[in-house]
């Protein structure tokens, strides 16, 4: 049965369901309204501004048409409720909140069923903080994006706990800040279309097809961030886009196909910079698809993935710059005590041309085969292998990298909780 | 006690009264214990335990150690027997060849697997004394895929120990086995693969025919349950197989190869002659 029929007759059995709109238009501006314990029906739209404190005991269903709540009026907002049953249309954005004032806060809600969960557009200073947000049961393409920032600015999105929704989307947007959420199961965990100098802090991003995409977005901020398990054929923990400026810090970049993967930045004075990333258990560490350098690569640690460092081409990861990081496969001594390796540490390629040249030859990637000719090709190069990367000063003592976060007891929160 | 047991007793008792078996035993046994125990508690970073190259390593050790040992020890078998004159003796005895057989394989599967399986419970027990989190699902699939394959060059084993006249021919043969299935027969897929005139399916299909690289697929499979590291070919897998059902396939299949090679071994050597 039709989930919008199925509502409907649910709705027709509880007489007590009852539209919220009334108790809205009633409600005097600036004031506080806290409905009644119950299930109300949507849709909603508040144009003036006014707090809706639901008391985790209200809930506001759409009946599976269009949007839930829309917000008009700045400084409105909805806390504690429970909102579900919005429309399909993705053209037409229909989401449990659609933001079009500033100044809104959407704090402790619980959406689910909804195809959008918070869809801001052109908002300023927004705050969407301490949500559970769930989409509905599709495909992750097919899904909605559980929180969307479309223009505007200054806007923060904290302490989310967002669950098999299809991305979280910032687009021509600047200046927001994403922190603290924990997003699993989705599409993109978090893309970034041309939105410049955004932060995105101390998420957890787990089991997304992709964890962050940034394209064409310059001075974009990713820190203390633990992306991992992005592990189809393409799952990427961190992608890169024709954008500038960004610099990574003390992520913890674990178990993808590939960990990063990133193209040149458009100009070479505008370099992304890597710093004190943990990448582990991916199947390449980095893999860079442009060839005209533009990465700083400094203070992290390289360990367990199976290619620490890959390229398009043999030039393209050796034309980033490469300073004291730390390789699990370093092979060499620390004679005097400097924790610092005595030789460079370098990555040539030998048999691993055959799987970089041919893909579909991957299959006999790591074999017993692939690793006898790669010992041959070592001992008696019959061509001459290319320099991949030189890091001349590689860390040999211990390195603690990676975020200071800790993830184990999430709760969604907001900012004043802390 | 039915014939089939004794022999399978006397199969145990001469291997283990044979100190050069037990020793190899110790050593095989402890060594793909050991890869798996150090494989899998020395690759977690932050709680987490995924495939690494070190994994991987320990993979492609326990797919070449293994069927070699398990070869170099079978293929004595039948052939060792008949040149020391043991079946003259047989032929005095009530025991049938169909009991002295398949008591044989069933001994030596005993002595060849129980020293890796006790090694892998002692390797899972010695990590739960570590406090160190087993991942016992893992644990009982690659126990499982070892067996599979451990039964499958067994199989093969027996069979060219009845077709070989002497324990030299038998032991070439099993060593070229060995080769083949190991490196020569990935040397050409890998050639026909790189030409690119037979399509990915059929070069991936034939190889998934050697029970070592099924072995190795199952293994990686656990760690990986993409196979991410296999880049396209992974798809041709999962598009005929599933993850799951792959695992199924990765087991019955070496196990059926290792049976059939067997029984063939069996009626070659019940129509031969014995002395």
């Amino acid at each position: 049965m039709h989930a919008g029929w199925a509502a409907l007759l649910l709705t027709l059995a509880e007489p007590r369901a009852a539209p919220l709109q009334p108790l809205i238009d009633a409600a005097p501006e600036g004031s506080t309204l806290t409905p009644p314990p119950g299930r109300y029906l949507g849709p909603v739209i508040i144009d003036k501004a006014l707090t809706v404190d639901g008391r985790d005991a209200v809930t506001i269903d759409g009946l599976g048409q269009g949007t839930v709540v829309t917000i008009r009026a700045a400084d409105v907002t909805l806390k504690r409720l429970h909102l579900t049953g919005s429309g399909r249309r993705n053209d037409e954005l229909d989401s449990a909140v659609a933001v079009e004032a500033d100044r809104a806060t959407v704090a402790h809600d619980v959406i689910d069923d909804a195809l959008f969960g918070v869809a801001l557009k052109d908002s300023s200073d927004t705050l969407v903080c301490g949500n559970r947000i769930r989409s509905i049961e599709e495909e992750p393409s097919l899904r909605g994006d559980g929180v969307r920032i479309w223009l505007g600015t200054r806007n923060r999105v904290f302490g989310n706990d967002l669950l098999e929704v299809r991305d979280v989307t910032l687009a021509n947007t600047h200046d927001n800040r994403v922190e603290n959420n924990r997003i699993r199961r989705g599409r993109y965990g978090m893309q970034l279309v041309f939105s410049p100098r955004n932060v995105i802090a101390g998420n957890l991003l787990d089991e997304n097809l992709t964890g962050i995409a940034v394209l064409y977005s310059e001075g974009v901020q990713v820190r203390g961030n633990r992306v991992t398990s992005s592990t189809g054929f393409a799952g990427t923990c961190l992608a890169f886009k024709e954008s500038s400026q960004a610099m990574v810090e003390d992520n913890a970049i674990v178990h993808c196909a590939t960990g990063a993967k990133t193209n040149s930045p458009t100009t070479e004075l505008s370099a992304i910079t890597f710093r004190r990333n943990l990448f582990a258990h991916n199947v390449a560490g980095i893999d860079f698809y442009g060839e005209n350098g533009g990465h700083l690569l400094e203070g992290n640690r390289f360990e367990h993935n199976l290619s620490q460092v890959t390229g398009s081409a043999a030039m393209s990861a050796r034309g980033q710059s490469w300073r004291g990081n730390s390789w699990d496969d370093y092979q060499g001594f620390d004679r005097d005590g400097d924790g610092v390796g005595d030789t460079p540490y370098e990555i040539w390629s030998f048999a691993d041309r055959i799987w970089q040249e041919e893909p579909k030859s991957t299959f006999f990637r790591n074999s017993p085969l692939m690793e006898l000719i790669d010992f041959l090709e070592r001992l008696a190069p019959f061509a001459r292998p290319e320099l991949v990367l030189r890091d001349a000063a590689p860390v040999v003592r211990p390195m603690t990298v990676g975020p200071a976060h800790d993830w184990s007891h999430f709760e969604p929160s907001c900012p004043e909780d802390r | 006690m039915s014939h089939l047991t004794l022999t399978a007793r006397l199969d145990v008792q001469e291997s283990v009264r044979a100190k050069w078996f037990v020793v190899y035993s110790l050593i095989f046994g402890g060594i793909v214990a050991a890869f798996f125990a150090f494989g899998v508690t020395e690759s977690r970073v932050l709680g987490f335990m995924g495939l690494s190259r070190l994994l991987v390593t320990y993979i492609q050790l326990a797919m070449a150690i293994m069927p070699i040992f398990i070869l170099l020890t079978t293929v004595r078998s039948v052939a060792g027997d008949r040149e020391a004159g043991v079946f003259e003796y047989l032929l005095s005895l009530p025991v049938g060849l169909r009991s002295w057989y398949w008591g044989r394989i069933l001994g030596r599967f005993l002595v060849v697997f129980a020293p890796v399986f006790l090694a892998m419970l002692a390797a899972a027990l010695w990590a739960t004394y570590q406090g160190i989190e087993v991942p016992w699902r893992m644990f009982g699939i690659y126990t499982g895929l070892l067996a599979s394959m451990s039964w499958c060059f067994l199989g093969l084993g027996m069979l060219i120990s009845s077709v070989a006249r002497t324990t030299d021919v038998a032991q070439g043969a099993a060593f070229i086995l060995w080769l083949v299935c190991l490196l020569f027969l990935n040397l050409i897929l890998l050639g026909v693969m790189i030409q690119g005139k037979v399509p990915a399916d059929a070069v991936v299909g034939v190889a998934l025919l050697n029970p070592l690289q099924v072995f190795r697929t199952g293994a990686l499979m656990l760690f990986d349950p993409q196979l991410v590291v296999f880049g396209p070919a992974a798809y041709v897998i999962y598009d005929h197989f599933g993850g799951p059902l792959f695992i199924g396939y990765a087991m019955a299949y070496p196990t059926l190869l290792g049976t059939l090679a067997a029984s063939l071994g069996y009626f070659t050597f019940r129509r031969g002659d014995l002395v």
